[in-house]
């Protein structure tokens, strides 16, 4: 099912740790044309209305709807679904031998989920929208510490109900997720997992209680899939038209991608980054950093920016522009190998210790500048550039 | 010292006063002389700066105040000349100014805890200003909302605060009393660390608090069906009987069909208004404005992201027409009709009763309307 790009992505993430995609090093020696090309675009912006080109029709909405769907969303969903089963069989074998050389596959486990996780992160329209879904799978931030308060308590209670299948997903939103179980594996206390046993069932209760939340990440990420089929949301997403009461046309929901994509760059800035750095070195939180007790925070972020840029190319976005406009996402893909060098740079520091580095702040403040800037090329200007309607009114009102 | 000449810089590269629009001769308090401003709209500029416009009944300009980040609705005295442009949440500052622009804008930042939501409004005889505000905390994620009160003759020093009781305080307006005012606790938490990002849809609690204006205690609540609480309350205007009309922003399926718009009389029971089913999921589970005509007795409701304004008759609260205006926000009343702007930077007007449909009288190109406008 998987695309070859989206493979490759997947295996250079993986087996060579973070060293990123062909594309992405030659993104970087080839900086300086881009740049140019860049330069050039914005000179010639006004050709958008240029007369030569024939704007995309409905056909070409429908199609990019169709290769989205086909080639990005249900893949990714499938995927996270995969990983997540493959996650709680890890879980489970480790519970009925656990040692403390086996916790640390857990912790590349688990950072394997987070970064799937991403691709679907951003996509919070239609499913994700309805049932807390997104909050059953991370509830984050977790203010209050409401997360890890549940956690903590349910792990002090030993309540051996909670541990029977479908228990947890009918209890709080908080303690279903990903950060949740991230708690149970790698939260305080977490020697206990494998310690011997204490006389009170501790640590096999803390093992039984992270298996029981991993399941509980497939129940809720295979529930995504078949919301998202062709008998669910598929359907309305792929088949616009007069009777669709969601989109009307397939520019609709070419939109609606767009949006989705604008999100995403926000949601990295203002959720990932900017609560972590804080406004001074002085004001810096580390402890704000998602999923930091499993040291998957930069593969966290390093995911937005994968993800966002596989959907541009699996759904064919360039099909939507005429040539003068190809700039716009030679310009987007630019500044996410941009992003992408600057997590490279951080990745021996981590997100926690760079936050409190005079000389990586600056690296993130230019890694928060590339977002934006790659959020607005996408809403403003490639919006312009494939003839979407997103007024400024309805894409982000108060 | 340092923070005081810090606050001025500020207040420089923000304000930068009164800018004359091109093609108009002379300062701008020349032009505000010879022509009556109408409306006031925040608005987001060609370049993509953002900006408060004072406009003619027609909607032409006639001053433009820039402002340092996107701003949202405008609070009008009702005795002084005064103007009050507040930042869109979590925006820090507001932008006073003066209805005649015989006095240049002065900025005034929220306390540094505190932050606004976007709207505010006068007491009756102009003395006080009130504004929807974050109380927030460095050091916890918690949040809840209050009402800042301003002293208007004391350079809008900040004298005091009443709790909002909710969290999310969206719009406020004083009630035909004079000595109510209706808050619309939108139920979101919002924290300024997180910027925009909603931290509690899984328990949110709306509520519209009716509170006694000087003292801050609560008259009344109304909160709605634990069905509908992630319907969250944002935007009200109050008609001929003194019943509160609001819209509403739903947080959560698009496909669920919920009413999005209600009334509610003090002391009596909330009345949620049938949306049309053809009409339901075209609104995407968001209202953006709402506004009575001069009348009170017809209440229109903006829905940008279907492209369509709505109206509700008062008294019954039944549907009974709509104007296609594409992704239209603004509403200002204008007799028995109204005006009404959009992001495409048209500004025009609406007569009612009659066909409904929106004649453009001004349009300002690349310019985008933001969400509020109002009548001076």
């Amino acid at each position: 099912m998987l695309s070859p790009l989206f493979c490759r992505i997947l295996i250079s993430y993986f087996e060579t740790g973070f060293c990123f995609l062909g594309m992405v090093i030659m993104a970087n020696t080839q900086s300086l044309a881009l740049k140019l090309g860049l330069i050039g675009g914005l000179v010639f912006g006004a050709g958008f209305a240029s007369p030569a080109f024939a704007a995309p029709t409905d056909a070409d909405y429908r199609a990019v709807a169709q290769k989205a769907y086909e080639g990005y969303i249900l893949p990714s969903f499938q995927a996270l679904e995969d990983q997540a089963r493959r996650m709680e069989q890890q879980v489970g074998a480790y519970c009925a031998n656990p040692d403390k050389a086996g916790h640390g596959a857990l912790k590349a486990g688990f950072g394997k989920l987070v970064y799937q996780w991403g691709s679907v992160e951003f996509l919070r329209f239609g499913p994700m929208q309805s049932k807390n879904r997104f909050e059953r799978l991370l509830f984050w931030p977790d203010r209050k510490g409401t997360a890890l308060k549940k956690v903590r308590r349910a792990l002090q209670a030993q309540d051996a109900k909670r541990l029977a299948s479908g228990a947890l997903a009918q209890g709080s939103v908080a303690y279903q997720g990903l950060n949740a179980l991230e708690y149970a594996l790698f939260g305080s206390g977490y020697e206990s997992l494998w310690a011997k046993d204490d006389g009170k069932g501790a640590g096999a209760y803390r093992c039984a209680f992270a298996h029981a939340i991993s399941a509980n990440i497939v129940a809720t990420s295979s529930d995504l899939v078949t919301a998202w089929s062709m008998e669910g949301f598929g359907q309305t997403f792929t088949q616009p038209g007069s009777d669709n009461a969601l989109y009307q046309s397939g520019k609709e929901v070419v939109a609606e991608l767009v949006k989705a994509i604008g999100t995403n760059a926000q949601y990295f800035t203002d959720v990932k980054l900017l609560p972590v750095m804080g406004k001074t070195l002085k004001k810096a939180r580390p402890k704000k950093a998602m999923f930091r007790r499993s040291q998957a925070s930069l593969a966290s972020m390093l995911s937005s920016l994968d993800h966002v840029e596989i959907l541009i190319e699996e759904a064919d976005f360039a099909s939507l522009l005429d040539e003068s406009s190809w700039w716009i996402l030679n310009g987007a893909r630019f500044e996410l190998s941009n992003g992408r060098k600057i997590i490279d740079d951080l990745r021996d520091a981590g997100l926690q210790t760079a936050v409190v580095d005079e000389e990586a702040r600056k690296k993130l403040i230019y890694l928060e500048a590339v977002m934006r800037g790659f959020g607005e090329v996408m809403v403003s200007d490639y919006a312009a550039g494939a003839a979407l309607v997103i007024g400024f009114n309805s894409l982000d009102g108060d | 010292m340092g923070q005081a000449l810090e606050l001025d810089r500020r207040q420089l590269l923000a304000a930068g006063g009164a800018t004359l629009l091109a093609g108009l001769i002379g300062p701008a308090r020349d032009v505000a002389a010879h022509s009556k401003a109408f409306f006031a709209s925040a608005v987001r500029m060609p370049d993509k700066s953002f900006a408060v416009q004072l406009l003619d009944e027609r909607g032409v300009p006639l001053a433009l105040y820039p402002l340092q980040d996107r701003g949202h609705d405008v609070a009008v005295s009702p005795v002084g000349r005064e103007l009050v442009a507040f930042a869109r949440r979590p925006g820090r500052f507001m932008l006073v100014m003066d209805k005649l622009a015989h006095a240049g804008p002065r900025l005034i930042w929220a306390r540094e805890d505190r932050h606004y939501f976007g709207h505010g409004a006068f007491s009756a005889d102009g003395r006080l200003l009130y504004a929807a505000e974050n109380a927030f905390e460095e050091d916890s994620d918690l949040t809840h909302g209050v009402i800042g009160i301003y002293d208007v003759a004391n350079g809008f020093k900040r004298i005091g605060e009443h709790l909002s009781h909710g969290i999310g305080p969206h719009e406020i307006l004083l009630m035909g009393d004079d000595k109510t005012l209706v808050v619309a606790n939108g139920g979101i938490m919002t924290h300024p660390d997180y910027r925009r990002v909603k931290l509690n849809l899984d328990d949110m609690k709306p509520n519209l608090a009716f509170l006694d204006v000087e003292s801050g205690a609560l008259l009344d609540q109304m909160e709605l069906s634990a069905d509908l609480h992630q319907l969250s309350i944002r935007h009200m205007s109050i008609d001929a009987d003194q019943r509160v009309w609001f819209g509403c922003q739903h947080q959560g399926d698009m496909g669920d069909e919920v009413p999005l718009v209600g009334s509610y009389k003090r002391d009596g029971s909330v009345r949620m208004s049938m949306i049309p089913r053809v009409l339901s999921r075209s609104l995407r589970n968001y209202v953006g404005s709402v506004m009575c005509n001069g009348e009170g007795l017809l209440v229109a409701t903006s829905c940008p992201r279907a492209g369509k304004v709505l109206y509700w008759e008062a008294e019954r609260g039944t549907f009974v027409g709509e104007t296609v205006l594409p992704d239209g926000c603004g509403l200002a009343a204008w007799g028995k009709g109204l005006v009404m702007s959009n992001g495409l930077g048209e500004f025009g007007r609406v007569t009612l009763p009659g066909e409904a449909a929106f004649e453009v009288s001004h349009r300002q190109s690349g310019l985008a309307f933001d969400n509020h406008m109002i009548a001076l």
